[in-house]
């Protein structure tokens, strides 16, 4: 016996001054295998056209539909409703701007976030559109490819309760971004370049240390292990010891 | 490269120009002072909670330690520095308090959620998720912040009967005979064993989760050396637990000699001395 699930859908348009936010319900029979990509599309297609939320890949790839799912920042498309109750809560993340209903704007997020760590490669080596390609040695480019796995959905920030209470804060999607530019021995920044921007109450020491953005993380990135790293590095740095080591120092990625 | 030249200038809060390297050597500062007092207080706990178990071994034991660092001035620039630092870690640690009620009332909400979110999942599967994904540290922290304050308040009270007895016997002003069994048991039994199982188990509870949370804050996939296996989570977790019902158990039992419910368990170690006639 299929159950019948309630989408209990935050809607608000906030460029209608009419609108009020406020819980809808929307009621429909579940379907085997039912991931709430297909449900809120199902939701879209027969109940109310007008319902605005994200999705691209519905693999769990893009990091569009990321979205409070009963409390908890997460997936939508790799959310089954088999794994829910029969009532599912959808809010919109909270730390982005509300593009309306379940949609919010993450691209100016990390855009914004992407120019204050300066997310490019700093070398003051001329580019040679001739030569062979800088080598670099398997295990530093698996390292970086394991923190370059995030997929920018904004999980992270909406779970983690500092970003929700102080708009300036980094967050760990940046310090992660951070982590793959150190390990990345093509960039000439080091440790003091490093230090005014991780080691504020912006950056790691704003950290109240709670570990949402650890336990949500929908690709399971080492979040933690990039934390105590920053820490421990930015502290070598103000003891003075960390100096001119751009691109040897690691973070550790277990 | 994009950051040549001198470092940037930046408008602060309070509307002072700082370059922003000063600004983060500050916020490193405070950062690193209210880990170092935390780190300093809990194993400063530890040691304490040893000492005051001495009454364990009855009466003789404990007042052997306390004459021993009042007569050698241990106990008194002891009294000082921690009492120094008990306000330095109070004032830079509750930097991290939302000031904001409605911030604070947001990071319960959201812990809340993130812990406690309804899947429809057996509980064995729930276990098995907790695996990978736990999240009590928000409650663990609340806990942390509430636990601080009862110490705050009750702490303040401790150190100040213990620093106006021990001033009284060093510099022979007063009837305060400075730390010893029989005043401070009686103490104790004339109600103050309300505040100190209170405070232990505040202390004990705060010790704990600060240790663990700095363990996990700074050292997480650190190398331990000799052993040279990774810090984890659950290697933290599991600390937390140990350490937290070691000392609880301990300072109970403290507690209970103290009070007179039970006699001192290990006093045939020190058997108390023959009354001269």
């Amino acid at each position: 016996m299929a159950r019948e699930l309630t989408l209990r859908i935050f809607r608000y348009d906030p460029l209608n001054p009419e609108s009020k936010p406020c819980f809808v319900d929307y009621k429909m029979e579940e379907t085997p295998r039912l991931n709430l990509f297909v449900a809120l599309h199902r939701v879209r297609e027969k109940q109310a056209p007008d319902l605005q939320f994200d999705f691209v890949c519905r693999a769990g790839v893009c990091g569009s539909c990321g979205m409070m799912i009963n409390g908890r920042p997460t997936l939508a498309c790799r959310t089954l409703t088999a794994e829910l109750p029969e009532t599912i809560t959808l809010a919109p993340m909270p730390a982005f701007k509300l593009i309306g209903d379940l949609s919010v704007d993450t691209g100016t997020w990390f855009r914004g976030m992407s120019e204050r760590v300066e997310s490019w490669i700093h070398t003051q080596k001329e580019f040679d559109p001739k030569a062979e390609e800088q080598r670099m040695d398997d295990g530093t480019a698996q390292k970086i490819y394991e923190l370059e796995r995030c997929i920018e959905c904004g999980c992270c920030v909406a779970g983690c309760a500092t970003a929700n209470i102080r708009e300036d804060f980094l967050g760990a999607t940046a310090l992660n971004r951070i982590g793959r530019f150190m390990l990345d021995p093509r960039d000439e920044r080091d440790s003091e370049d490093w230090f005014e921007l991780v080691a504020t109450d912006e950056g790691v020491f704003g950290c109240m240390g709670l570990m949402g953005c650890d336990d949500v993380c929908p690709k399971e990135l080492p979040l933690l292990e990039v934390f105590a790293y920053m820490r421990r590095r930015m502290s070598q740095v103000a003891a003075g010891r960390a100096k001119a080591d751009a691109g040897t120092s690691q973070p550790v990625i277990t | 490269m994009a950051k040549a030249g001198p470092s940037k200038e930046i408008t602060h809060h309070e509307g002072e120009l700082t370059a922003t390297r000063d600004r983060a050597r500050r916020q490193w500062k405070l950062d690193a002072i209210s880990t170092g007092t935390g780190v300093f207080l809990a194993l400063f706990m530890w040691g304490h909670m040893f000492f005051v178990s001495s009454i364990l071994t009855g009466e003789r034991g404990f007042n052997w330690i306390s004459d021993l660092f009042e007569h050698y001035w241990l106990a008194q620039p002891t009294l000082v520095v921690v009492t120094i630092v008990f306000f330095v870690h109070f004032v830079t640690a509750s930097r991290k308090i939302p000031a904001k009620f409605a911030e604070r009332r947001r990071v319960k909400k959201l812990g809340d959620d993130i812990s406690h979110s309804k899947w429809n999942i057996s509980k064995q599967e729930r276990r098995e998720l907790d695996k990978v994904r736990p999240h009590k540290e928000t409650s663990l922290w609340i806990w942390q912040v509430r636990s601080g304050m009862i110490i705050l308040a009750l702490g303040s009270v401790h150190l100040f009967v213990v620093i106006a007895d021990v001033v009284q016997r060093t510099f022979d002003i007063g009837e305060g005979l400075g730390i010893n069994a029989a005043e401070t048991m009686a103490r104790v039994q004339g109600g103050m064993w309300i505040l100190y199982a209170i405070l232990l188990y505040a202390v004990e509870v705060h010790a704990g989760i600060g240790l663990y949370r700095v363990t996990v804050k700074w050292g997480l996939g650190a190398k331990i050396p000799i052993i040279g296996s990774r810090i984890t989570r659950g290697m933290a977790q599991k600390m937390e637990r140990i350490v937290l019902w070691f000392f609880l158990i301990i300072g109970f039992i403290t507690l209970l000699v103290m009070a007179g419910v039970i006699d001192p368990p290990l006093e045939f170690l020190l058997p108390p001395l023959p009354v001269a006639s």
